[in-house]
């Protein structure tokens, strides 16, 4: 644009600008809604709820302050799940594993076996992480 | 077979969904403005707490026995409600929802009540009973009896029918009050298998039509159903934490109501025709007041502007100086906004002036969806934040719909 020429002076310039609704969009037909998270992270809502990570764990779980889990009632708990627990009061998050077949939750502090009075009220189903 | 769902102790039961230290404690429930208990826990119960008392009265006692006490958090209890609905729907047929925390069903085949009560409870985290038999006051029996069963299921069996009934008091029947229930009790009825022995000319003598009915339903004919989408009025109302006497303060407070009602409105897709306004002073005081006025919308509408000045103009007409106590407003001629009818001599301007209401009011509600109830509001609510009309003091966070309150948790002790 910068050097374009000043016309001659006394010249008349003729301008077409042509104003049109131009060729319909062969791509139209195509169009998908946008991405959802929803859709993505969240299989079962009535049944899903979220919760945040009040401080880092990094040892075993891999977990920074902030981080929000995304935890499905609904799912039936495998090892080496991700699970949330009432705990003797408090809900916390623990990992659920087998050793010589015997059922365990384990957080840094060690590993305790499963027993009924812990009530497992759901499965960490993903992590969703603000980076920045 | 029908069924019938029920939460236990619902409220108090949402409140401990994210506090296990709850679990075990007494938990009561306070109504809007922190007045009377209106729910309990089973163990505030059994303490001899009950419903309808005002909360003053029992503060120390509630105090000594270490029970929790709540403002009602009707944002959380919804939607927990909800949830229990939606998944009890993908498990039944014909699921019709009774109350907030009752859904009457009819249970497939396949499903047995305790792996239909095992899933609400896993899924929802709520404890809920479920009662089976042949009609719906026989459910609503059933579920009486399953609440004091260990599993929290009762399947009430035609052969059982007379061996309950004879065992379940009149006041635990669906339908009959605590005034007939007494009435009964002078002809020398106390259980439900007693009613259902008298002959109909008695029944409908003395408990009506509606009386007859059930005591059919006793008997196994099913007589009541309930229609879904049957909303015939609409009311937000509450009693103010202070008394109002100026027209200002009230349309303050009016117009704060007039949003919640259009919110409704908005929320369940109707519109309504007409606005009704009530303001009352107290009741057990010599000048009580409760002036009420309703005026006709020109056009039916969910429209918060329109539904405010309705308000606003019901209140010039209505009032008069006193120390209003609360106020209640009511959305009236209700309808379903498909298809609305348009007013036949209606100009086009005018169904470009509903779009555009419609548009604002569509704007305004997801704003307020997204960034929390009363974000953007009209402006004939400023000055005053609902909130501070009511007082909640023991308000707890709105754990599912807010994310500024979802629970925390702690990884490391």
């Amino acid at each position: 644009m910068g050097n374009m020429k000043e016309p001659p002076f006394g010249s008349t310039i003729v301008m077409e600008i042509p104003i049109s609704c131009g060729f319909p969009s062969p791509a139209q037909d195509s169009k998908q809604s946008p991405l959802d998270f929803n859709k993505l992270l969240i299989h079962h809502p009535s049944s899903t709820f979220c919760l945040k990570a009040k401080d880092s764990s990094l040892t075993i779980f891999d977990i920074n302050k902030g981080d929000l889990f995304i935890v499905d009632a609904s799912l039936v708990p495998q090892k080496n799940d991700l699970i949330v627990v009432d705990f003797e009061g408090v809900i916390t998050v623990k990992k659920l594993i087998k050793h010589n077949g015997t059922l365990f939750i384990e957080d840094t502090e060690g590993k305790v076996p499963m027993k009924e009075s812990i009530h497992i009220k759901g499965v960490i189903c993903s992590i969703v992480r603000n980076i920045r | 077979m029908k069924g019938l769902c029920d939460c236990n102790s619902f409220f108090a039961s949402c409140e401990r969904l994210f506090r296990p230290d709850l679990i075990g404690r007494p938990i009561v429930v306070l109504s809007n403005n922190d007045g009377c208990i209106v729910a309990l826990s089973k163990e505030a119960k059994i303490q001899g707490i009950t419903r309808g008392t005002p909360y003053h009265q029992v503060k120390e006692t509630l105090d000594l026995m270490h029970c929790a006490v709540f403002s009602s958090n009707y944002t959380l209890y919804q939607d927990i409600s909800d949830r229990v609905m939606d998944v009890l729907s993908q498990n039944v047929y014909n699921m019709k929802p009774y109350s907030i925390d009752e859904s009457f069903f009819t249970l497939p085949e396949y499903m047995s009540p305790q792996k239909l009560r095992a899933t609400m409870t896993q899924y929802t985290g709520i404890p809920v009973t479920i009662g089976i038999a042949r009609t719906m006051t026989l459910c609503k029996v059933a579920n009486y009896t399953g609440k004091h069963r260990a599993d929290g299921t009762f399947v009430l069996k035609e052969s059982d029918e007379k061996a309950i009934l004879q065992k379940t008091p009149i006041e635990e029947i669906w339908g009959i009050g605590r005034k007939k229930s007494e009435l009964l009790h002078h002809f020398g009825i106390t259980t439900a298998y007693q009613l259902m022995e008298k002959d109909d000319l008695f029944i409908k003598k003395k408990l009506s039509i509606t009386g007859l009915a059930t005591v059919m339903e006793l008997r196994g004919t099913p007589m009541i159903s309930i229609e879904q989408n049957e909303t015939k009025s609409c009311c937000s109302g509450i009693s103010f934490s202070h008394p109002m006497t100026s027209r200002e303060e009230l349309e303050v407070a009016i117009s704060c109501h007039a949003q919640t009602l259009s919110d409704k409105l908005i929320n369940k897709g109707l519109s309504c025709q007409k606005i009704g306004l009530n303001i009352f002073t107290n009741r057990f005081q010599a000048d009580f007041l409760s002036p009420y006025g309703t005026t006709v919308l020109d056009e039916p509408t969910d429209y918060t502007p329109t539904i405010i000045s309705a308000a606003k103009q019901i209140l010039a007409k209505i009032y008069c100086p006193g120390q209003y106590k609360g106020c209640r407003i009511w959305a009236l001629d209700i309808q379903q906004n498909k298809g609305r009818q348009l007013d036949l001599f209606h100009s086009q301007s005018y169904a470009r002036t509903m779009e555009k209401q419609d548009k604002i009011s569509k704007v305004m509600d997801s704003i307020n969806r997204k960034y929390g109830k009363g974000f953007v509001k009209s402006g004939a609510q400023m000055g005053k934040e609902k909130n501070d009309l009511m007082k909640r003091d023991y308000l707890s966070p709105f754990y599912t719909t807010q994310w500024k309150d979802i629970p925390k948790v702690i990884l490391d002790e």
